[in-house]
């Protein structure tokens, strides 16, 4: 009873935390429209029907429909987690905005839930902007492809709760780099995006598995297709999962990091 | 907050490691009262200041806001807390007013009651014709001046103020003072740490004087002076040559004095008539009313301290 108060409270203070960046963006976004859009229709473009001439169907469909629900899932990766590593990194450490926020009633696992919950809102937005480019391109066979949306939140979410721990424990802005040439990059390669897992050797395909980015294109890729399976309610749940433990993670290194 | 006590600490403490920062204080302070927090840089000053605003875990003793113990009912305690910090932290992202507006969220203040407290935050500042800029657009004083206007907005029963003015121009410096006299007015409660013996003389209705973790002295800025620097100074220039003679002419009389370097300032406490007569006639004296700074280098010494 009383913990449940606690975490309805910390789900409250975070929708604080998410009016403020919501803000910040709905100021910014006209700059930030390129990396959203135009990025992800380059990418298909360039990706899906260049190279992707010179590619064989994949199964009974053409490359360039088999990579779109892949780069909706990715686009969400990528902009959940610039926004919970740069982003965060630069209200915490540089703007001291955290060490403001602290003097409030809002304690360190607010702003926490707050930044997962904006960075997946991000990803839903980046998730939406891909998903019409491919609709326009006419790559989605499924009505079922709105519930991308709610996934890439999912998505998002996820990546964002394990971003922020790299967040928490950073000492420099240069530590996000790492986090993207050894974590976002490699998870973009080896999750079946770019093609089938079973092109992969099978320790591989079984490591990929574990990362979110797999069961992510997975499910959007079931999604969009209209291939529903009770598989996409295991992936659903271990995105879920991973969502919930990495940020009980970051929240205690947040509270460990601001309050000393 | 029916009490008059706004904030009580028993035995407080504050550790970093083995670093004792605050070490076993107590401290009384009434509800509308300003109250002051004097030290050299790692006196304590701040760590007291943090952790009166739960930013900080108590290490041991009690400390209670508004009735409240920081460590049990933190969202309580801070929901009736204004903070200015020493950082800058305005949020460079958003406009002024979009600033202001944040905070009311994080204190759950109705849309519409906070629209009327944000405008009333900025006049009490006179920033009402920048809420549409955003904050580096702003001057140094003027950025100041909307810190303490967003830590206003909930109208909090005490205000805490770590170094306020530290780097203001003196036109803001005094817009800041007569700002805070303004909500002294109002019944709040003001706590504030400075390294500005002017700012502590004229604001606080008592202070206290850290050092090494540990309170020296407390009470009125007037009576402290009078105790401890006594009424009147005089400062004696004198070069090296002639120091050790003057020196030895002081530990004769008995007079209170400190070697400040190339001048020695000797302390008149009852008024002592001989400092008027011919005792310093050979040298080069300035004369003028003892004041909190007097008091401050005669019980933290000279030394240079790096935090």
């Amino acid at each position: 009873m009383v913990l449940q108060t606690v975490q309805r409270s910390v789900w409250w203070g975070g929708y604080r935390v998410w009016q403020r960046n919501r803000d910040a963006f709905l100021r910014s976004w006209k700059v930030e429209i390129g990396g959203i859009a135009v990025e992800p229709f380059i990418m298909l473009v360039a990706i899906g029907f260049g190279l992707g001439a010179f590619i064989q169907d994949v199964g009974d469909r053409p490359y360039a429909e088999f990579l779109a629900p892949g780069l909706i899932a990715s686009y969400a990766m990528f902009h959940a987690t610039f926004d919970s590593t740069y982003g965060a990194y630069l209200r915490m450490s540089t703007h001291n905005i955290y060490e403001a926020v602290l003097f409030t009633p809002l304690q360190p696992e607010d702003i926490v839930a707050g930044e997962i919950m904006w960075s997946a809102t991000r990803a839903a937005v980046s998730g939406t902007a891909v998903l019409i480019v491919a609709v326009g391109f006419g790559l989605i066979t499924s009505p079922f492809a709105v519930l991308a949306i709610p996934a890439a939140y999912l998505i998002g979410f996820s990546v964002a709760a394990i971003a922020m721990i790299l967040t928490a424990t950073a000492t420099t802005i240069g530590a996000m780099n790492n986090f993207f040439t050894l974590f976002v990059m490699p998870m973009f390669y080896v999750s079946g995006v770019f093609f089938p897992l079973d092109r992969l050797p099978e320790w591989v395909q079984n490591a990929s598995w574990i990362l979110p980015l797999t069961p992510a294109a997975a499910l959007v890729r079931g999604l969009a297709e209209g291939d529903l399976t009770w598989w996409m309610a295991v992936w659903t749940l271990e995105l879920l999962a991973v969502a919930l433990i990495a940020h009980r993670i970051a929240a205690m290194l947040m509270r460990r990091r601001l309050v000393k | 907050m029916t009490s008059p006590v706004a904030i009580s600490a028993k035995n407080l403490i504050k550790r970093y490691g083995d670093l004792v920062a605050v070490d076993g204080i107590d401290f009384e302070i009434s509800r509308g009262e300003c109250f002051g927090f004097l030290g050299p840089n790692g006196a304590g000053k701040t760590s007291t200041m943090r952790m009166i605003s739960c930013a900080s875990p108590v290490a041991g003793g009690e400390l209670l806001v508004g009735g409240k113990s920081v460590t049990a009912e933190p969202r309580a305690v801070k929901s009736i807390l204004g903070v200015v910090s020493q950082a800058d932290s305005l949020d460079p992202d958003l406009d002024v007013y979009q600033n202001l507006l944040a905070f009311t969220r994080y204190f759950n203040l109705p849309r519409k009651l906070a629209e009327v407290r944000i405008w009333e935050a900025l006049d009490l500042v006179e920033l009402r014709g920048k809420a549409s800029v955003t904050p580096d657009q702003l001057s140094g004083g003027m950025r100041r001046r909307l810190h303490i206007a967003r830590a206003m907005l909930h109208e909090p029963g005490i205000l805490v103020l770590d170094e306020p003015t530290t780097g203001l121009d003196p036109q803001s410096r005094h817009m800041v003072w007569e700002r805070m006299m303004h909500l002294k007015t109002r019944g709040i409660t003001i706590l504030l740490t400075t390294h500005n013996m002017e700012e502590a003389a004229y604001l606080c209705d008592r202070l206290v004087v850290m050092d090494h973790g540990r309170i020296l002295i407390q009470g009125s800025p007037r009576d402290l002076v009078r105790e401890h620097a006594g009424e009147r100074v005089v400062e004696v220039r004198v070069g090296m040559d002639r120091k050790a003679g003057l020196l030895e002419v002081l530990e004769g009389t008995g007079l209170a004095f400190e070697d400040a370097g190339d001048s020695v300032s000797v302390f008149s406490e009852n008024g002592d008539s001989r400092l008027d007569g011919g005792l310093l006639d050979d040298y080069e004296v300035v004369r003028r009313p003892a004041n909190l700074e007097d008091v401050f280098l005669r019980l933290t010494g000279r030394g240079l301290r790096d935090e």
